[in-house]
């Protein structure tokens, strides 16, 4: 047996190498000949200033002879983890000794011990310490459970990384092992309930389309709600974000408060999103391979429902008092019952396959990874397929210089046969699908399509099924994220780095629409064939030059960040379009009629300089504080105010490490932090401070001259909305670190509100953009991770979060109300963002009862308070007009658990909202009874008044009781959000490592996952996050219906109905190789 | 902690190196910029920044061609026609409510949208022009030939402002007196001026515009024929005197333009479509459908099957015209005169006004009717109205007169000229004359504020009463005879700017 030589130490300078080597040979000479192993060998240098002369000290200051070989035991062992991957360089210390080694790529190691029952302590970054003891035996597997408490957690802080428990500021992370089994095309979909204060509400659940996303509420009135993407460290946008594999993601930062997102400027005050992929670790090549497939479909139960053929007529002709009325009975043979949506909707096939390779040496380690996702959509012709590919590369050049590439290039297509559901009131295939009428056949007697306006006096609404067949639209987007980076330590723990990465895109459209010959054009739908055809093209460029520095100097710790970052983005668009195709299906703008040829160009471009700072000090790991400023230069904003600085500071106290704490079983670790700083928001039109000329066209005579007039007015004094971010937290765990509270208090206000303001029309202008008013959002977040039951084979785990907002306009410039969408929606000073407004509905009129200034007289109707009692009803642009609720999402929260018995987990996450409003101008408007559409049974059928004997449920109005003029806008249009979600199920099978071999791998997991199992809601019409933007909406204000707008997502308008989230069943596996 | 102060050491020389190299390369892109200040200075590529602009002669005949573009804002569409016709007693608009048939029936309110935006689009062209007209003064002028044409874009913007300050101070009488640019936001506010001021400042613009502004055009890039001509302010200048009660200047300023025009031969060319800038025509606003610059409103004037009858492309609105002739001005013709049927018709028993009709008009595209503002037939009524009754002011009516028959303008004809023996005053003669060559072409409104304020109200009375029978509209008085200022130019300038009287 070979005797040990532990802790050698070189406590001092060895000026050339020469004697290194000379050292180093002596020693193992000196090993092999008295059989010594070297078991650490471990320099460490002192401080350079005490050594000015050569000298060695203690070149050997111990060789721990461990004597007596018949003692002496070899044991060998391996270190997994509960999923039996191995945990190479985990540490293996035998306790009470300094004899320890570590183990090896396959997590294997040998070690040599002074007696048969030793205790070995087992460690490893992020996994809870064991103690094993030996008990005799000669080889050993030691499995290592995860930490659930997660001490050792690095988080990604930007422009650097610290452990969780050193951080002050409020950040939440999102780790890939939560959400890699579920099937998303993309990470942002997986996100929403996992961390609170962070809501991502899927808008249009069309694949492809971007799900909304806020932290902490929405801080701004036009200057943008979105939080700052940085992927990689590249601050970019959420569709850059989209594009990422999911398989690449290594982790989800979240940073929410001041003292996290300071040091992103101008930037961070909608909180930042910070996205690291995964890098190749040292050791053998890896293979990781992924399948998921599965099918989605649309959930009979959140479809919007509306009335089958039977209950249709009964409605109309309830209407009609009584009568069959004639639009029916010229058109319906009595058997006819087609139901429009299971004309449109269908399974749609997902699937995603992921290979990566990973791995390297000392040197180089690299990663490279495939993704191909084909996500079919569940109504017909809707779909997106997404490739994307990585190569990452890491290498060391020398032990202080690291230089590393990243490239990732990706493109998605993206497909769809009709207008975009979020767009069109009329002319998406959701909406023809709610509108037709039931009692229409999908094809005439003739064989041509059948359209809604065959019943006489209706509107031509289209034949979603002929729709599919006319419409095509194409979009195919192209996106490579690269970067390379240079990282030398110049002196003892001082790095320079500098970066340099570009984001070059292009995205391209097709939309075509040949409508069938001879048949009327469906409303909202092109008057003609038509072709459109566009690209832009997107080119950014940063270059971040940065220098830390890390120093632990005794009880003091301290980290210290500068640097200097250059951005530019530049972009550019061109778009033609033509319609009367002459060949039709062409798609070929020459090919249309060329006096309506349209093409337009535009460019756009901004650059952003900054410097940055921030310094991390800790003592005695006790009292941390960290103060970050960053003062940036936009080109955005007006000459006089281009530059600004933000700065915070924060505090943090880790009382659990107090004396007076330590004795104690209950709590094992509790930190408080406390934070302010300000952030800002620069996300307005890159030119909106520049004043402007437009060209315009003159003709005199018949010649044509062009000519300028002033455009834009400008503004030189613009500048960024500044958030004024006060963070208060509570970190905490307990029992053992068996449960974890995370608790936040936050109060955030949002100063220099980016508004336009009136100038007297004499000017020459009507509006300008200036930097007036103020809001401000504050809240709690409170998170609970309890692991309840740990043992061998049994686990169970509850996890939750919620966050409060309360949300209030604090001023408006002097204004007290400004209205929004033609005063439907108002901003009022001392209420939330958004208040909708209208007459409000108070009952429904029995017989007898006093209808008196009541737009309608009969039974039935429908009656409004009259709120300035002058004995008649207004719309509600009139007095009778009083605020009926606020869009804002007061609480959002999420629930997790995780059961798990021996290679099984069964898993599950909640989500939910409560507290927002939306106005819902699909079913007061569009699919209002006043139409011959058809129309939702639960809101205007299933309780409606009949007669005095069957007054139905006192909300719902008679058939014929409902008016255009005041109700399709007031109260009867107001939906609550709120509702409960299954958002997903997942059981997992961890397969023994005797089936993983025998297919080949060293670990693999088999999976079944259900997205969007079931949602709770007494919602009507679908998915209660929808908010939609409406193309084409109906009349003007005059009778009282709101036309349309072009974005009404955060308007907090809902029309036309969004589509239900599919509810998507996979299957999957994953091995490793 | 592998690494070690040995190894450092070691490789000093060698970090020099590395430092070079890292030096370099965070530095590379730092050195390229010549500071930050012009990192972050970008210029829009795609539109025209206003700073640099308005740099050289040709930049300002850009400038210039823009506010003459702006004018198809201002008479393009059917604003500008409810403002000085439906106003009047020529044309009326069906129906009792907001928006424009208040207008009609001087219900109107101040926040009106329609008297707001014309307004505002006013004042848009005054702005465009206030700042050709400053900014000019620092264009370079290298030679003679950039002087002169520096010079005459001046007075084309003082020209193209002075008609738009004379339109202001016709329907609201005192107006706010702009010359500068807006360029400060918050103290963009400037006080009405009296009607008085309006008019002296309009007169002085256009006595230095007649000045610098050549007589004639020769056609081709920066001197197209149609900008205005010295005739062009001086036709206008008579105009604003004479609408200012200053006859004998008027009637001066006119004398210049006389004889450089001559009426068409057959009155239904002047309005003919693609007749642009003809020997009649004067001072007149370009549109043409090939530029994308068509005149879309005159078929606001069709029904449908009116369109379908006459043929235009348009097709018309709806069953009932939207604007449409009364029955007073058709009543106003004398047999035999031509201008009653090219100024209105009749379809179905359905009355509609027919004098600007363009078949081959298209929806979006419009019509290739020129809009214009001054023509000879009106220098010669006017400077007839100026000069007082005498025979050489008969003579200049009756060759207005004869056309409208058919006849040679310089011929006497017995059976169509009027004389001191026709019955009426000469001005009731004057503007009767005017009324039959001018219906519709936004003359009438202004016409009728030469009449004293009494006779005024009382023709406008009159014809609510007899033309709207049944709307019991109620009966106007003097405050009516100027719109009330938009409510959003008192409201933002916080009363700095006030209300005309009788309108809150």
């Amino acid at each position: 047996m070979k005797k040990i030589i532990c802790g050698i130490v070189i406590k001092s300078y060895i000026p050339n190498l020469n004697l290194k080597i000379k050292l180093t040979s002596v020693l193992l000479l000196f090993c092999l000949s008295g059989s010594y192993a070297i078991n650490t060998f471990d320099i460490i240098d002192t401080d350079y200033s005490e050594s000015k002369d050569l000298t060695i000290i203690n070149v050997f200051s111990k060789i721990d002879d461990i004597n007596k070989a018949e003692q002496d035991f070899s044991l060998n062992g391996i270190v997994t983890d509960s999923n039996g991957q191995p945990l190479l360089g985990a540490n293996i210390v035998e306790k009470g000794t300094q004899n320890g080694t570590q183990a090896d790529f396959d997590g294997k190691f040998s070690i040599n011990l002074s007696n048969k029952n030793a205790i070995l302590v087992v460690s490893y970054l992020g996994f809870l310490t064991e103690e094993v003891e030996v008990n005799n035996q000669f080889t050993i597997n030691i499995v290592l459970k995860e930490d659930s408490a997660k001490l050792d957690e690095v988080v990604v802080i930007g422009y650097g990384t610290q452990k969780r428990k050193d951080v002050t500021g409020s950040i939440a992370s999102i780790e890939t092992t939560q959400i890699d089994t579920r099937p998303i095309a993309s990470v942002e979909e997986a996100m929403q309930g996992l961390v609170p204060g962070l809501n991502i509400a899927q808008r249009a659940s069309s694949p492809g389309e971007l799900g909304t996303v806020s932290i902490r509420g929405l801080g701004s009135i036009t200057a943008g709600t979105q939080p700052l993407w940085v992927i990689d460290g590249f601050p970019t946008d959420q569709r850059n974000a989209m594009a990422i594999n999911p398989a690449d993601v290594l982790s989800v930062d979240i940073l929410k408060d001041a003292s996290s997102t300071a040091i992103y400027g101008s930037r961070g005050a909608n909180g930042v999103i910070i996205i690291t992929t995964k890098s190749g670790k040292s050791g053998k090549p890896l293979f990781n391979f992924t399948v998921t497939t599965g099918v989605a479909t649309a959930p009979e139960s959140e479809r919007f429902d509306v009335l089958n053929a039977r209950e249709y007529v009964q409605f109309h002709t309830e209407k009609n008092g009584g009568v069959v009325p004639a639009f029916i009975a010229d058109n319906w043979d009595g058997t006819t019952d087609t139901n429009w949506q299971d004309l449109i909707f269908r399974s749609g096939i997902f699937q995603n396959y992921a290979l990566s390779a990973s791995g390297g040496n000392d040197k180089v380690s690299y990663l490279l990874s495939g993704n191909y996702i084909d996500q079919e959509g569940i109504v017909i012709g809707e779909g997106q397929k997404k490739y994307s590919a990585r190569a990452k590369i890491d290498f060391k050049a020398s032990d202080k210089f690291t230089i590393g590439i990243n490239l990732a290039p990706n493109v998605t297509t993206i497909g769809r046969n009709s207008e975009r559901t979020d767009v069109s009131d009329w002319a998406s295939l959701y909406a023809q699908s709610i509108l037709m009428a039931p009692i229409l056949p999908v094809h005439r007697a003739d064989g041509t399509f059948s359209m809604n306006s065959d019943l006489a006096g209706a509107l031509p609404i289209g034949n979603p099924v002929e729709t599919s067949r006319n419409y095509d639209f194409q979009q195919t987007i192209f996106q490579f994220l690269g970067g390379i980076y240079a990282d030398i330590e110049v002196a003892k723990g001082l790095n320079l780095r500098s970066s340099f990465s570009a984001n070059i895109g292009t995205n391209k459209q097709e939309t075509i629409y040949i409508p069938t010959l001879g048949q009327a054009i469906p409303i909202g739908m092109p008057a003609a064939s038509f072709f459109n055809t566009g690209q832009s093209q997107s080119f950014d460029w940063l270059n971040e030059n940065t220098v830390t520095f890390k120093r632990q100097i005794k009880d003091h710790s301290i980290s210290v960040l500068g640097g200097f970052t250059l951005q530019r983005n530049k972009s550019e668009s061109v778009n033609a379009s033509v319609t009367e195709l002459q060949v039709p299906g062409v798609r070929n703008v020459n090919i249309g009629n060329s006096d309506n040829l349209v093409g337009a160009n535009s460019k756009s471009e901004s650059s952003l300089i900054s410097y940055l700072g921030r310094i991390n000090y800790g003592y005695k790991d006790k009292y941390l504080v960290t103060a970050t400023v960053r003062t940036d230069g936009s080109s955005v904003f007006g000459s006089n105010n281009r530059y600004q600085t933000f700065g915070s500071g924060a505090l943090g106290w880790k009382f659990s490490e107090e004396s007076f704490l330590q004795n104690q079983e209950f709590l094992n670790r509790g930190k408080l932090r406390v934070s302010y700083g300000t952030t800002g928001s620069n996300a307005i039109p890159p030119f909106s401070s520049k004043s402007t000329l437009n060209t315009r066209r003159q003709s005199f005579g018949s010649n044509t001259s062009f000519g300028v007039v002033l455009g834009n007015p400008g503004n030189d004094f613009l500048t960024w909305e500044t958030s004024e971010q006060f963070d208060i937290g509570l970190d905490l765990g307990l029992f053992k670190n068996r449960l974890n509270v995370v608790f936040d208090y936050f109060n955030n206000k949002t100063k220099s509100l980016l508004l336009t303001k009136g100038v007297v029309p004499s000017s020459g202008y009507s509006t300008y953009l200036t930097n007036i008013g103020s809001m401000r959002n504050k809240g709690i977040e409170l998170t609970l991770n309890a692991q309840v039951v740990d043992t061998d084979n049994w686990g169970w785990s509850v996890g939750g979060n919620i966050t409060t907002n309360d949300q209030e306009i604090l001023d408006l410039g002097g204004e007290e109300e400004i209205f929004n969408f033609f005063g439907a929606l108002r901003r009022v000073v001392g209420g939330e963002l958004q208040q909708i407004a209208g007459p409000r509905a108070i009952g429904i009129a029995g017989v007898g009862d006093d209808q008196s200034g009541q737009p309608l007289q009969t039974p039935g109707a429908v009656i409004y308070e009259d709120v300035d009692g002058d004995g008649s009803i207004s719309n509600f642009l009139g007095a009778d007009s009083q605020l009926l609720g606020d869009t804002n999402v007061d609480l959002i929260y999420g629930i997790n658990t995780n059961v798990r018995y021996k290679n099984w987990e069964l898993s599950a996450l909640i989500n939910g909202q409560s507290g927002a409003y939306v106005y819902d101008f699909f079913i007061i408007q569009i699919g209002a009874p006043f139409r011959q559409t058809n129309l939702s049974t639960d809101y205007w059928y299933s309780g409606r008044y009949i007669s005095e004997s069957q007054p139905g449920d006192g909300r719902t109005p008679a058939a014929n009781g409902f008016d255009g003029a005041v109700g399709s806008v007031s109260s009867l249009g107001v939906q609550k959000t709120d509702y409960l979600r299954i958002r997903n199920v997942t059981l997992n099978y961890n397969a023994p490592k005797s089936i993983a071999e025998k297919l080949g791998s060293s670990s693999a997991r088999i999976y079944a996952s259900v997205e969007n199992l079931h949602t709770f809601t007494k919602f009507v019409g679908g998915n209660p996050e929808a908010r939609r933007a409406s193309a084409g909406g109906p009349a003007l204000i005059g009778g009282s219906q709101i036309p349309s707008v072009t974005d009404g997502r955060e308007l907090g308008l809902n029309s036309p109905p969004g589509l239900p989230l599919p509810r998507t069943w996979t299957l999957g596996i994953n091995l490793n190789f | 902690m592998k690494n070690t102060k040995i190894k450092r050491n070691i490789e000093k020389k060698d970090f020099s190196k590395f430092h070079i190299i890292l030096f370099s390369f965070m530095m590379g892109l730092f050195l390229t910029l010549s500071s930050c200040d012009d990192f972050i200075e970008v210029e829009p590529s795609d539109v025209i920044a206003t700073g640099s602009f308005y740099s050289n002669p040709e930049e300002l005949a850009f400038a210039v061609n823009g506010v003459y573009s702006l004018q198809r804002d201002i008479y393009g569409d059917n604003l500008w026609f409810i403002l000085q016709e439906i106003r009047s007693d020529n044309a009326g608009i069906p129906g009792y409510g907001e928006g424009d048939a208040s207008l009609n029936y001087f219900q109107e309110t101040s926040t009106n949208n329609i008297l707001s935006l014309q307004w505002t689009r006013l004042y848009i062209l005054i702005n465009n022009a206030n700042t050709i007209i400053q900014r000019a003064v620092d264009v370079p002028q290298n030679n003679a030939t950039e002087e002169a044409l520096v010079a005459r874009i001046v007075g084309e913007a003082k020209f193209l402002r002075a008609l738009s300050y004379f339109h202001l101070a016709t329907s609201w009488g005192g107006v706010p007196i702009r010359t500068m640019p807006t360029s400060d936001f918050d103290n963009a506010v400037i006080p009405k001026s009296s009607r008085s001021d309006v008019f002296a400042f309009i007169i002085n613009e256009l006595i230095e515009a007649a000045e610098v502004l050549p007589t004639s055009y020769s056609g081709g890039p920066l001197n197209e024929v149609g900008r205005a001509t010295k005739y062009a302010a001086q036709a206008l200048l008579g105009k604003v005197y004479l609408q200012n009660g200053n006859a004998s200047a008027a009637s001066a300023a006119l004398t210049n333009v006389i004889s450089h025009y001559q009426l068409l031969p057959d009155f239904k060319d002047i309005f003919a479509p693609g007749n642009d800038n003809h020997s009649e025509s004067i001072f007149e606003v370009g549109f043409n459908p090939s530029s994308q610059t068509g005149m879309t409103f005159n078929n606001f004037f069709l029904t449908t099957d009116i369109a379908t009858e006459l043929g235009v492309a348009a097709g018309g609105f709806g069953n009932e015209p939207i604007y449409f002739p009364t029955q007073d001005v058709m009543s106003i013709y004398e047999a035999n005169d031509l201008r009653a049927a090219e100024s209105f018709s009749e379809f179905e028993g359905v009355a509609y006004i027919s004098k600007f009709i363009d078949p081959d008009a298209a929806g979006e595209e419009g019509s290739d009717i020129n809009w214009i503002i001054l023509r000879y037939a009106d220098v010669l009524l006017m400077k007839a109205e100026a000069d007082g009754e005498s025979s050489a002011s008969y003579e200049l009516i009756n060759q207005v007169r004869r056309r409208g028959f058919g006849q040679n303008p310089t011929v006497a004809d017995p059976a169509i000229d009027i004389n001191a023996s026709t019955t009426g005053t000469f001005f009731e003669k004057v503007q009767l004359e005017r009324r039959r060559e001018f219906a519709f072409e936004e003359q009438r409104w202004i016409d009728l504020q030469r009449f004293s304020e009494s006779e005024t109200v009382d023709i406008m009375n009159n014809n609510l009463s007899t033309e709207y029978p049944t709307d019991n509209v109620p009966p106007i008085d003097e405050h009516n005879l100027v719109y009330p200022i938009p409510a959003l130019e008192i409201e933002v300038s916080n009363n700095v700017v006030t209300q005309n009287p009788g309108y809150n």
